[in-house]
């Protein structure tokens, strides 16, 4: 490690997210849902155009959804069936969203033309952007940003990371994927390092997981290029900017991006899907996310692309005691769902359940300036006195306190004691001041 | 797949229909931390100074904390009454005035000097500024300030501590000299006197005299991560270095361990340093500020003992500190991460001009 970062949180054991209990070590299982709901545009931007009809036959792979515009990313067939229906369907933050409906035929029969590519240390770096541009790979972390938009961004890129430090307390899935796809993260992070033109590339582990660490340094063990760092196990190290500053020791400068000093961010199941793509030639259909929390048998599942939330937990054997809150993502920044008809996208890394004995609902009392949440902020930032000045509706003092650079960890609500709402009314004063930065 | 069980969305959708939790943002994990939970702490590490003042003065002592607490809890609660909020003694930090207070009495003073100390610190100078977390002057040296100022004779008295349980208290101690009075009047302390300061063997006040008991429970405060040691750090150091150079009989630099150690150990110098000067809403934020503050408590300190009037000071020095607060907050702001000293300046200081009344709170 090179860089101390500032603040984070050591998730304590008492969390009421119950840990997998795998099977065998890093297992996940294979689910196969009766429908699939494709959401079109499933990233920021750029809208995609369905090219299948009701009633129409789809193969595993076959393009569903067309990127209208060369940032946005290609959506494909998860399963193989029939297209029931091309319609407005909610998402999980309950905005219909045009949807591509498919029947599964629990066939899995695969588009006849997949096949791997040429050799890609032959290729142009142009041409792996446009080839992962295709097939539908956007960066998988919680913000889904087109990958080969983040490939494309200005700025050299000299060093590659492969972010495996799982994005949140309670999610297993990093984990999993490292321990048994670890030749195809380092191969995914090779082929990184090539498309950015970048010199070095390294894979940032969490520390607390050794049987991951010793899967990727085995892998590790053909290449020179690559390098693997541990992470302390501290909350919110997979941060980018908390990531880069662990690993390099750079800081990003204030507003800026990762490119800026020289170095691009990738998660885990990205470099697998990267791999996937220019090794066989399989788009993205599958990906690994966590079901945990107060489910009858918390696992790490592979999910086909738009698989039901409410199908995932029953797979999981359903609820355990009554539920209260089904959490989209991870139990710090996840989203709380209204209903589980909603499906999962390219970027869901985890379902966590809290069930009504285990939540923990915010009574919220006077701050006593402790402190506690200036000293865990990641960004150094004064939590409590945005929170203050925010309820008062001052945004410029909020501006002063650089309320918009909060990266939104929720270390700030974890720790205080008198169970104030920091976190969201921070983001709020944030999403208030980018708006006002936006108008003006 | 089991058939007969009903769909988990249909569950959810039920569960949701008879008790639907109000919406909450993330996370939806807390830590343990409570407010209830910090200030128990505060009080468990004040319990050996406590023991202590039975110990030196006997079981009379502990009646003063009884007064005081009860006061304090009882203001707390009327005044939430006052102000229509729910009623949140219980959260103890009135519990932590009252026995601050009661620690910083002579033994000889009159029991109602507690109840009126405690109800002026957390009816003045807690309530009427906002309550808990919005108080600029730390209530308990409220309380002990405003009681020095109206019966000046009655707490400067003394008493000799006579372990073990005060058993031979007698009124003939009442002008004992402290190991400050001592300074004060530039004879040397002894190796001796030294040592009873630190084990509290000496005239003073009820929770104040035992400086092993103290750093007891600073220690206890430290582990449980209840306080970090910038302001404490800074504060002593400062007193320190002051007593050194500027503390001796004569000459610069000639204040010997003795006189170090004597302006450390004595009067209320920890329990300031360590539960009166680290108290959460009266001392800045930012760490930078924290070192500022600890230096600015350490100096206005010795300034008093050295040049002023009284042997001790610090209560008034700490309140002098504690409205500087403010201005610390003001001068020294955040910096985000990633952010450089000289962009900060450029990019928000024409926008300060627009509501600079807002910075002090």
């Amino acid at each position: 490690m090179r860089g101390q970062v500032y603040g984070g949180i050591r998730i304590e054991k008492h969390i009421p997210i119950r840990e997998i209990q795998l099977a065998e070590p890093g297992s996940y299982t294979m689910f196969a849902p009766q429908r699939v709901y494709l959401p079109l545009p499933q990233h920021r931007g750029v809208h995609c155009r369905a090219v299948v009809k009701p009633g129409q036959k789809v193969l595993l792979g076959q393009l569903v959804g067309e990127s209208t515009h060369h940032t946005g990313t290609n959506v494909h067939a998860s399963v193989s069936g029939t297209v029931l229906d091309v319609t407005d369907w909610p998402q999980a933050d309950t905005t219909p969203t045009p949807t591509v409906v498919i029947q599964n035929d629990n066939k899995y029969m695969l588009r006849p033309d997949i096949y791997p590519y040429n050799d890609w240390t032959q290729m142009h770096p142009q041409e792996i952007l446009d080839i992962i541009q295709q097939n539908g790979v956007p960066g998988m972390g919680v913000t889904v940003f087109p990958k080969h938009g983040k490939f494309s961004s200005t700025g050299s890129v000299n060093t590659c990371i492969i972010n495996c430090a799982e994005s949140e307390p309670g999610l297993a899935a990093d984990d999993a994927l490292m321990q048994i796809k670890a030749d195809k993260i380092v191969r995914g992070c090779e082929i990184a390092i090539h498309a950015y033109r970048a010199c070095q590339g390294i894979i940032a582990i969490a520390a607390n997981k050794p049987a991951a660490l010793r899967a990727i340094r085995a892998a590790c063990r053909e290449t020179s290029c690559i390098q693997v760092v541990e992470l302390p196990p501290i909350y919110p190290h997979s941060s980018e900017r908390q990531l880069l500053q662990s690993v390099l020791g750079y800081k990003i400068p204030y507003g800026g991006l990762a490119a800026s000093v020289g170095a691009a961010v990738i998660n885990a199941s990205t470099a697998v899907a990267i791999a996937d793509v220019l090794e066989r030639g399989m788009p993205l259909v599958r990906r690994i996310c966590t079901v945990t929390g107060d489910v009858a048998y918390p696992q790490n599942i592979s999910f086909p692309i738009g698989s039901l939330a409410s199908e995932l937990i029953d797979f999981c054997g359903g609820f355990a005691g009554t539920p209260a809150r089904v959490i989209w993502g991870g139990p710090m920044t996840g989203k709380a769902l209204t209903h589980l008809d909603i499906p999962l996208s390219k970027a869901s890394n985890g379902l966590v359940v809290i069930n009504t004995k285990h939540d923990q609902p915010y009574r919220e009392r006077a701050c006593i300036r402790c402190n506690r949440c200036v000293e865990v902020c990641p960004m150094q930032l004064m939590p409590w006195s945005i929170d203050r000045k925010w309820r008062k509706k001052k945004l410029d003092a909020c501006q002063r306190l650089h309320a918009e650079s909060c990266i939104n960890c929720g270390s700030c609500s974890y720790v205080c004691p008198a169970q104030r709402r920091l976190a969201k009314h921070i983001t709020e004063a944030r999403q208030e001041i980018i708006k006002r930065k936006e108008l003006s | 797949m089991d058939q007969t069980r009903p769909s988990s969305g249909e569950v959810f959708r039920q569960a949701r229909s008879r008790h639907v939790p109000k919406p909450q943002a993330a996370p939806f994990i807390r830590g343990k931390a409570s407010t209830r939970g910090i200030m128990a702490n505060v009080l468990l590490a004040l319990a050996p100074a406590v023991v202590g003042s039975w110990l030196f003065f006997g079981l009379r002592a502990w009646l003063y904390y009884v007064v005081a607490v009860s006061t304090a809890l009882l203001c707390d609660a009327l005044a939430q009454l006052l102000r229509r909020r729910e009623i949140a003694g219980l959260d103890l930090s009135a519990a932590v005035t009252g026995v601050l207070l009661a620690m910083s009495l002579p033994p000889t003073a009159p029991l109602w000097f507690a109840a009126a100390g405690t109800a002026f610190g957390i009816l003045v100078a807690k309530e009427l500024f906002g309550g808990i977390g919005f108080n600029f002057l730390n209530p308990a040296l409220a309380g002990r300030a405003a009681l020095w100022v109206a019966f000046p004779a009655q707490m400067m008295q003394n008493a000799l501590p006579a372990p073990p349980f005060g058993n031979s208290l007698t009124v003939d101690a009442v002008a004992a000299a402290t190991p400050l009075t001592v300074l004060k009047t530039g004879a040397p302390l002894t190796r001796q006197s030294i040592l009873h300061c630190f084990l509290g063997i000496v005239p003073g006040k009820l929770g104040e005299t035992s400086a092993l008991l103290l750093l007891l429970g600073a220690a206890w405060l430290f582990a449980r991560g209840i306080i970090r040691l910038r302001i404490p750090l800074a504060m002593l150091g400062t007193m320190a270095l002051m007593a050194f150079t500027l503390g001796g009989p004569g000459t610069l630099f000639s204040g010997g361990a003795n006189v170090v150690l004597g302006h450390l150990f004595g009067g209320a110098t920890l329990l300031g340093a360590f539960f009166m000067a680290t108290d959460y809403s009266t001392s800045p934020s930012l760490s930078a500020a924290q070192w500022v503050y600890g230096v600015l408590c350490g100096l206005i300190v010795m300034l008093f003992r050295l040049y002023g009037p009284w042997a001790g000071g610090i209560t008034f020095s700490l309140l002098l500190a504690n409205c500087l607060v403010p201005l610390l907050n003001r001068i020294i702001r955040p910096r985000a991460l990633g952010q450089k000293r000289q962009t900060s300046a450029k990019q928000y200081a024409p926008a300060q001009t627009s509501s600079t009344k807002s910075l002090l709170y």
